[in-house]
């Protein structure tokens, strides 16, 4: 009998992980939204330093973006093949620390505002979750998106502000440099910024 | 002993359930396939936009400089400063309220013709309960009291919602990046704008031209001291800061006019 009951623990533990990937899309969003409030949190918190404030929005964000796979969109594939192995490891590293700069920067903009979550979108194989932020009166909606990565479940790759894609415009601006010299110095401007 | 037949019976039973499931899984939500460094869905996503014609890029490159320095040396530290020490934020905020509120007419017309009824609609009561409730339209009950958010149409939006294309990406002074549609689409708004002065019409506020333009340079000053940081943080952004403000404005625009 016991064997039985034993049994029947394993079969349920053998059913969760389906139940874990559809609990997956509805806690996305509460995980999203909680995220932003401990962003918004930090950014508003008068007694951190602007250092320190960098290093924690950091911790609370990274865990929701795939940067790697931001940095290889935004570069597009022939750029990215172009370099060595050692230059797109230094590529994603300056991409993703220019990128979760930019990230901040625009958050604190709205330190005063109220971020308020939107619907979630569930396209073939994505999910959209818009958020919308007051600014002088005005509704501006900022939306996440996500993919399925094999290793990390649903990640954020790209970012929409109003309606812009972030990937979108560092992909128009490296084939802007590509068009005019080589990956090399893509990395080399990088670098500098 | 048949106890524990009836286990491992159950455990290939479960087994069996969970591969389905999770083959189920792997159709239906896409997820966990098999994918490559770059997906081509990826790029399907990311590729579509063409680059817009610039045969003024010259002449556009030295205006978003000039632009620029604009911003650092007589805007930023001269008028902002000074605007901003004599009218508070909310004040700010209402004035800039007032003139949307004074666009209704365009952006109703502009509703119409691309026979959007609802929202044509929608910025007539908006319109309506700002200008009576919201004081003049300092004020926006119409969205903070009625949920009613403004759907503000203009004839270049008019103009790309009937497929034309932009044209070429030209930089105004202080205005910054447009094109030959929406600079031509704000030629035609300004007959219908009523901050603006056109000759022989009933309702001028402005009694010459250049009382008129005088409004409208208020207006973007008065916006842009708003806007002051997205301009500066979006600038931090640009490794070429020309085309990439260009960019910006065209996939901005290209949303709206689907929206």
């Amino acid at each position: 009998m016991r064997q039985l009951i034993l049994g029947l623990f394993f079969i349920t533990s053998l059913l969760l992980p389906s139940s874990v990937v559809a609990l997956e899309k509805q806690e996305l969003k509460q995980s999203l939204s909680s995220a932003i409030d401990s962003v918004m949190a930090i950014v508003s918190d008068a007694n951190m330093s602007k250092d320190e404030k960098r290093v924690k929005v950091y911790q609370s964000i990274d865990p929701l973006f795939d940067f790697a796979k931001m940095a290889k969109l935004s570069l597009g594939k022939r750029g990215y093949k172009s370099l060595t192995k050692e230059q797109q490891k230094e590529y994603i590293e300056l991409f993703t620390t220019k990128i979760k700069s930019s990230y901040a920067d625009k958050i604190e903009l709205y330190s005063d505002e109220k971020i308020m979550m939107g619907e979630l979108k569930k396209m073939k194989k994505r999910i959209h979750i818009s958020t919308y932020v007051d600014k002088s009166g005005e509704k501006k909606e900022i939306i996440y998106k996500y993919y399925y990565s094999k290793d990390r479940g649903w990640v954020i790759y790209d970012v929409d502000v109003l309606g812009v894609s972030i990937v979108k415009t560092y992909r128009l601006q490296f084939a802007n440099e590509l068009k005019k010299g080589s990956a090399h110095e893509l990395l080399a401007k990088l670098r500098a910024k | 002993m048949y106890i524990r037949v009836i286990l491992s019976l159950l455990f290939i039973a479960t087994f069996y359930t969970y591969a389905v499931a999770a083959s189920d899984l792997n159709s239906s939500d896409a997820a966990v396939g098999i994918e490559d460094e770059f997906d081509d869905e990826f790029d399907d996503e990311f590729e579509e936009y063409s680059e817009i014609s610039d045969p003024l890029e010259g002449f556009n490159r030295s205006m978003t400089t000039f632009n620029d320095k604009l911003f650092d040396v007589v805007l930023e530290p001269v008028v902002f400063k000074g605007y901003r020490a004599i009218v508070s934020k909310p004040v700010r905020s209402s004035i800039s309220n007032f003139y949307s509120n004074l666009y209704y007419p365009v952006s109703f017309v502009n509703n119409l013709l691309q026979l959007k009824f609802k929202e044509a609609s929608d910025e007539t009561i908006r319109f309506i309960v700002n200008t009576t409730f919201g004081i003049g339209g300092l004020f926006d009950p119409a969205r903070n009291g009625l949920g009613i958010e403004p759907s503000v149409e203009d004839f270049g939006q008019t103009l790309g919602h009937y497929g034309v294309g932009s044209g070429f990406a030209i930089v105004l002074p202080l205005f910054g990046p447009t094109n030959v549609r929406d600079l031509g689409g704000s030629f035609v708004d300004f007959y219908i704008d009523p901050i603006f002065f056109v000759n022989l019409r009933e309702y001028n506020i402005a009694q010459n031209q250049y009382e008129g333009w005088g409004a409208v340079t208020y207006k973007q000053l008065n916006r842009f001291s708003l806007y002051d940081q997205e301009y500066k943080s979006m600038r931090k952004d640009a490794l070429d800061l020309y085309p990439y403000l260009r960019d910006s404005y065209e996939l901005y625009r290209d949303r709206q006019i689907e929206e």
